[in-house]
């Protein structure tokens, strides 16, 4: 397949992953919502876990819901789309440069490792792996910097770059310890 | 197989996603996990049963998105 055809592919496919993402978040908060008019009807249900044996009455349930959707569900869904932009962007740099493999002619192997390679687009997605393992840990401007030197595209703005990296700032606050950020 | 608390014979649905289900009275259980043991059918409870208006607790049982529905309603079918 031609690499414009795998971009193609690449883009709906993730696409098609924020949308399902967002789908998730506004069905599950019309779900809450549907619970909330089940109760406002004057309807009652206990929910019993026979593995704890804890029970949860409505009215208790719909005070949780309110910090599950403002919170819990806030977060987990802004975070997945952190994590579907993360795989987007490696991905993308992973179909360009195994297309475009001499743009890493510079990087070393070590001998073995050509050995153990059943051939040599093996040895290619080794490199390309490393590479990109490496630049996962680099700052988003990092990212984008290498982008740049790598296909030339020209975008995004330095301005998109800031909010891209704030959110993912955000999103790596949201991922640490309580503890740790209680330390900041 | 019947709804002791209904009277209306037992339903596998199929509604949704995530494999077929039953929805049964928590009273049935073990004896409706007895039968789909002795068939081999594979299953696990869904851990939250939900009383409605202060009616009997429903259970759920879940055969997994590869499970053949017919089949399941098939062996509940047998049993009077």
């Amino acid at each position: 397949m031609a690499l414009a055809d795998d971009l193609r592919a690449l883009r709906d496919r993730v696409l098609a992953d924020l949308n399902a993402a967002h789908d998730y978040y506004t069905d599950t908060k019309i779900a809450w919502d549907l619970v909330h008019q089940v109760i406002a009807a004057g309807h009652t249900f206990s929910i019993r876990n026979t593995t704890t044996g804890s029970v949860t009455t409505q009215a208790e349930l719909a005070g949780k819901a309110l910090g599950y959707v403002a919170e819990q569900l806030a977060e987990a869904t802004f975070q997945q789309f952190i994590s579907i932009f993360e795989n987007f962007f490696l991905d993308f740099l992973r179909l360009w440069l195994l297309r475009y493999p001499q743009s890493l002619s510079g990087r070393k192997v070590d001998f073995q490792a050509i050995l153990d390679a059943p051939d040599k687009d093996a040895i290619m997605r080794l490199v390309v792996d490393r590479e990109l393992t490496e630049l996962f840990y680099d700052r988003p401007t990092g990212w984008f910097r290498y982008l740049e030197h790598k296909v030339k595209l020209g975008c995004p703005t330095p301005d998109e770059i800031e909010r891209i990296a704030e959110a993912k700032a955000s999103r790596d606050v949201l991922v640490q310890p309580r503890s740790r950020q209680q330390a900041l | 197989m019947t709804d002791t608390t209904t009277q209306q014979p037992l339903r596998v649905s199929t509604e949704g996603t995530a494999g077929p289900y039953l929805m049964l009275p928590v009273s049935q259980l073990d004896e409706v996990r007895r039968l789909l043991d002795s068939r081999g059918i594979r299953h696990w409870v869904k851990e939250n049963v939900i009383s409605l208006d202060g009616a009997p607790e429903i259970a759920v049982i879940e055969f997994g998105r590869s499970a053949d529905a017919a089949a399941v309603q098939a062996v509940l079918d047998s049993v009077q």
